[in-house]
């Protein structure tokens, strides 16, 4: 069991998401980067969809309250073990009275912990993800006590060294067009895929980026529709926005593509200031069965 | 069905769009794919979403791929026609107090007095389009053209929670409190979003909502009576 000492800027208790609820406005949520949360939970021997801690960017302090072990995947955030570097990716053992330390970001911008059994909480519609505007849930406040379903990990498997993702600054990532594209200049169009785009802000529900200015042949928004985890969505004033795991589950501002499911994670490790690429992908049209 | 087209939303989803304009023909034929492919459960499917011309389709990836649901999905449109007289349609008769804080902009945009206002606004059904932007915000479409009135030109901060707006000739209600930029004309008491129930909501795309006007004290009554369930009327659709 861990008792938060710091909870930072943002740490929250998410799982898969709320896949179920899109058709009632209820944004999926979830992980925002599902590969290191799912390794997390892999190592430990748990459900890869089971719940894990997400922490953003760090200043978060934990005391261990009863002996455990547990597994960091994710973001550098320069973790520590009473004040020794914490090795990631793997399962290690705490003992009560220590205290886990994320200082602050090193590379990448998310870390995740995971507790034997999955983190234990209150599910709502089905999903223990935290999405505070509707209620489900809030973010780890000072003295909230987080603790495991079981007392020890199923497993303690290893990773493969080529498992364990290196977090830059900067990265390319495949999006699969949208049925606007026809509506961006071919100028825009190439100019997307050529040039990077710079990560002006970003939280659970959107990344915001700079670039050269998107234009469109026509200035309609367009009836709103349904969006998803890594949509990009332009306004008119023509600076793309990548919408993440907290987003509405709607939009009428036209949209460029959509990033491939794989790729997301790229997205949620890139810090302000980081530059995306994108690589026009086509889905095939063609059943791999035929 | 000729006028329907088919495009990947990322490689999880698949978007079927039936026209390009907002029209109750459209709506309807987007409603009632959607209650079809909820009616099939199939398990490759784990979620849809309908909105005013087009349905998108989340699918389990690992299951299937972008041409495998297409194809699917191609079969069950087929299926369409035949189906849409079996629906059941929900009309919520929710409470509103007029008491909005854009009433007088409402007022002079449109001519119309503030009794002309909420008269046109309740006392009968009107169909959602779509639910979308929050969790539970309903588009409510057929208003009378003199609703068509643009959003705020600078969104409010924060739109409390229960507020009735009108836009652009529809209707939305916010469950819960947001930065918004909807003409609001009045709020309703009743809690939305009911997080402890297994179905939380009560209404979907495609119900309809009947406003029901009140006045201050049955607002308070209503807001402080955690047993209050708004009067819902079954509607079996005849198309």
């Amino acid at each position: 069991m861990l008792k938060v000492i710091k909870p930072g800027i943002l740490t929250t208790i998410q799982d898969q998401g709320r896949k179920k609820y899109r058709s009632f406005g209820v944004p999926i949520s979830g992980v925002m980067d599902h590969y290191a949360a799912s390794c997390a939970n892999e190592i430990m021997g748990n459900s890869w969809e089971a719940a894990v801690i997400e922490i953003t960017m760090g200043n978060v302090t934990f005391e261990v309250i009863e002996d455990t072990e547990l597994a960091v995947t994710g973001a550098d955030l320069n973790a520590e073990v009473d004040g020794k570097p914490l090795p990631m990716w793997q399962l290690i053992q705490v003992t009560a009275g220590s205290q886990l330390t994320f200082k602050g970001p090193k590379a990448g911008m998310r870390a995740y912990l995971a507790l034997p059994g999955g983190i234990e909480s209150e599910r709502y519609l089905g999903s223990q993800s935290v999405y505070e505007k509707a209620g489900f849930g809030r973010a780890l406040d000072k003295d909230d006590r987080v603790m495991g379903r079981l007392k020890n990990a199923k497993a303690n498997q290893s990773l493969e060294a080529m498992e364990i993702p290196t977090y830059t600054k900067q990265t390319t990532v495949r999006v699969i067009p949208s049925h606007h594209e026809h509506q961006f200049t071919t100028d825009s169009l190439d100019c997307f895929y050529r040039e990077g785009f710079t990560i002006k802000a970003a939280d659970r529900m959107g990344c915001q980026l700079e670039g050269e200015c998107l234009e469109r042949k026509e200035n309609t928004d367009i009836l709103s529709e349904a969006t998803t985890f890594g949509t990009i969505q332009v306004p008119s004033e023509g600076n793309p926005i990548i919408l993440l795991a907290d987003a509405q589950t709607t939009g009428g501002y036209p949209t460029i593509g959509t990033i491939v499911f794989e790729d997301l994670w790229r997205v949620a490790q890139m810090p302000p200031g980081g530059e995306l690429y994108f690589e026009r992908y086509t889905i095939s049209e063609w059943s791999k069965g035929e | 069905m000729d006028n329907v087209s088919f495009t990947p939303l990322g490689d999880q989803a698949i978007t079927v769009t039936f026209g390009s304009e907002i029209q109750a023909k459209t709506n309807q034929q987007v409603q009632a794919f959607r209650h079809l492919l909820k009616e099939e459960r199939k398990d490759y499917i784990v979620d849809v979403v309908a909105t005013f011309t087009n349905v998108t389709v989340f699918y389990d990836a690992r299951q299937m791929d972008y041409a495998e649901i297409k194809k699917e999905l191609s079969g069950l449109l087929t299926d369409l026609e035949a189906y849409q007289d079996h629906r059941t349609i929900y009309n919520i008769h929710l409470p509103v107090w007029y008491n909005g804080m854009d009433l007088e902009r409402v007022s002079e945009i449109t001519g119309l007095t503030k009794e002309e206002i909420v008269e046109r606004h309740s006392g009968k059904p009107y169909p959602i389009y779509m639910i979308g932007f929050l969790p539970g915000f309903p588009y409510i479409g057929g208003f009378p053209e003199e609703f068509s009135i643009p959003r705020l030109e600078k969104p409010r901060q924060q739109v409390p929670k229960g507020s009735v707006g009108i836009v652009n000739a529809q209707s939305g209600i916010y469950p819960v409190s947001s930065p918004g930029g909807w003409n609001i004309i009045g709020t309703t008491p009743v809690e939305l979003i009911r997080i402890e129930k297994q179905y939380p909501f009560y209404y979907q795309a495609g119900d309809w909502i009947t406003f029901v006007p009140i006045d201050e004290k049955e607002y308070e009554t209503i807001l402080n009576d955690k047993h209050f369930e708004p009067t819902i009327e079954v509607i079996h659709h005849e198309d």
